[in-house]
């Protein structure tokens, strides 16, 4: 759709990983906005399928466990499947945290990193 | 660290709520008897269990510092006899309609749903018991002590992520000590819990302070926020407060809004992942979009809301390193309640 993002970056130079994402030169100390759609880049995992397309941009209004369900969407998984959703290869968020919120915290470089992998990898 | 300190720090994880636990009716008459007793049998038996229902309660002190799954075995055994339908991950709480994130503080759901400005320390929190009917959309599932414990340590890492840039010190600890710092949270021990816990306390060696604001059982709003103002002094409640946007208006809505989403996403066939046409209706208050919005400082200062961090609303000048450390939950993040 319009709003998806061509995965058009070859060897993407701006994944974040043990630099520490809370530096992020992109946040601000002023009051901080909210915007009303996020960048997200998914990653697979170990045998977890890859993406054709990686960058989606989401709604920040949305929860966590509609990320969860758009990406077994998009993996064709069955219910049964297990896939495990990693922010930064750090941790696992709660299905109800908001994502916008979660951008806030964890984003580099102007998008949130989401490793997925059907074992618990980072657990 | 002072003496004072230390047992500011104990005093806050000694805080307890008294909750009265009551088995849901529904659920003590749902096993009525074969229907090939008689009539009359069915009907006595019946208000047998009614004159039972009123009788079964269990009133505890529960810490706010913990999470309900770990102290509901003794209201599920005390339960038993009352209903058949028992059943671990089947048990979910209900408080006026609205049903208990485990997920969240005990102190941080009381602080939310329960307390007033007048609520006393001897007030106590009523709370319905269910073993039926879960409520799969609002809730998470709790089968184990293994989920509770996964769900743990995850936030766990996403407050000390914020807080010191990368989570070495967790993954640092030996398996002993990881046991020992859950052991010390189930048991509810503080000498066993915070001699681990505080590993995670570097004084002045934060990053950001991890904090989570919490309003009307929906999704927390969290940012980062240095320790240390452009001044170089420590950041204060008040400052934070300062530098957050906020829109009450929408204040009185219905405190679950915010779990209707996923029934939208479950029947939505549309293959993209763009989630743009399930949008729901906006489930911050704290939404922070608006250019001209009043921040969180004036709607406090206007006195039409209140916040609170362990059920105390430490002054304006606090500064926010303190209140990370001594008034952080068990999961590492400093609870913020609006009410």
């Amino acid at each position: 759709m319009s709003d998806t993002i061509e995965d058009d970056v070859a060897g993407d130079q701006s994944t974040p990983q043990s630099t520490g994402v809370p530096t992020s030169p992109t946040q601000s100390t002023s009051t901080t906005a909210v915007k009303d759609s996020v960048i997200i880049y998914f990653k697979n995992a170990g045998s977890a399928p890859a993406l054709k397309q990686k960058k989606f941009k989401l709604q920040s209004t949305i929860n966590f466990q509609a990320v969860i369900d758009n990406l077994r969407k998009q993996l064709k998984m069955k219910p049964n499947e297990p896939l495990f959703l990693f922010v930064n290869q750090v941790f696992q968020p709660s299905p109800d945290e908001c994502l916008g919120e979660l951008f806030k915290c964890f984003s580099y470089n102007d998008q949130l990193v989401i490793n997925y992998s059907n074992a618990p990898a980072w657990g | 660290m002072s003496f004072f300190d230390e047992d500011v720090k104990k005093s806050i994880w000694e805080g307890k709520i008294p909750i009265m636990f009551t088995l849901s009716p529904n659920d003590l008459t749902s096993h009525i008897p074969p229907s090939s007793l008689s009539f009359v049998i069915v009907m006595m038996m019946m208000m047998m269990m009614l004159t039972f229902a009123n009788q079964k309660t269990k009133k505890m002190f529960v810490p706010r510092n913990s999470y309900f799954p770990l102290i509901t075995g003794v209201v599920k055994d005390h339960f038993s006899y009352s209903t058949l339908v028992i059943s671990d991950s089947e048990l979910w709480l209900e408080y006026k309609g609205i049903p208990l994130k485990w997920h969240i503080p005990i102190g941080v759901l009381f602080d939310m749903l329960v307390a007033t400005p007048d609520t006393t320390a001897s007030q106590i929190w009523n709370i319905t018991v269910h073993f039926q009917s879960f409520p799969e959309k609002v809730l998470l599932r709790c089968s184990n002590e293994d989920a509770i414990r996964t769900y743990y340590k995850n936030v766990l890492k996403e407050a000390n992520y914020i807080k010191q840039g990368d989570i070495n010190k967790l993954n640092n600890l030996s398996i002993n000590q990881t046991n020992e710092l859950w052991d010390g949270l189930k048991l509810h021990d503080y000498e066993k819990f915070w001699s681990i816990n505080k590993m995670f306390y570097p004084g002045n060696g934060y990053k950001h302070i991890p904090y989570r604001i919490i309003q009307n059982n929906k999704a927390p709003l969290q940012d980062l926020i240095s320790p240390i103002n452009e001044n170089g002094q420590e950041t204060t409640l008040e400052s934070l407060f300062s530098k957050i946007a906020f829109n009450n208006s929408n204040n009185s809505s219905s405190n679950n809004n915010n779990n209707n989403n996923n029934s939208n996403n479950n029947s939505n066939n549309n293959n993209n992942i763009d989630t743009s046409n399930e949008t729901q209706q906006s489930t911050t208050t704290l939404s922070s979009s608006s250019t001209n919005s009043t921040t969180l400082l004036q709607v406090l200062n206007s006195g039409s809301i209140r916040y609170s961090i362990q059920g105390i609303e430490p002054p304006l000048n606090s500064s926010l390193i303190w209140l990370g450390d001594y008034f952080s939950h068990p999961d590492n993040f400093l609870y913020i309640v609006l009410a």
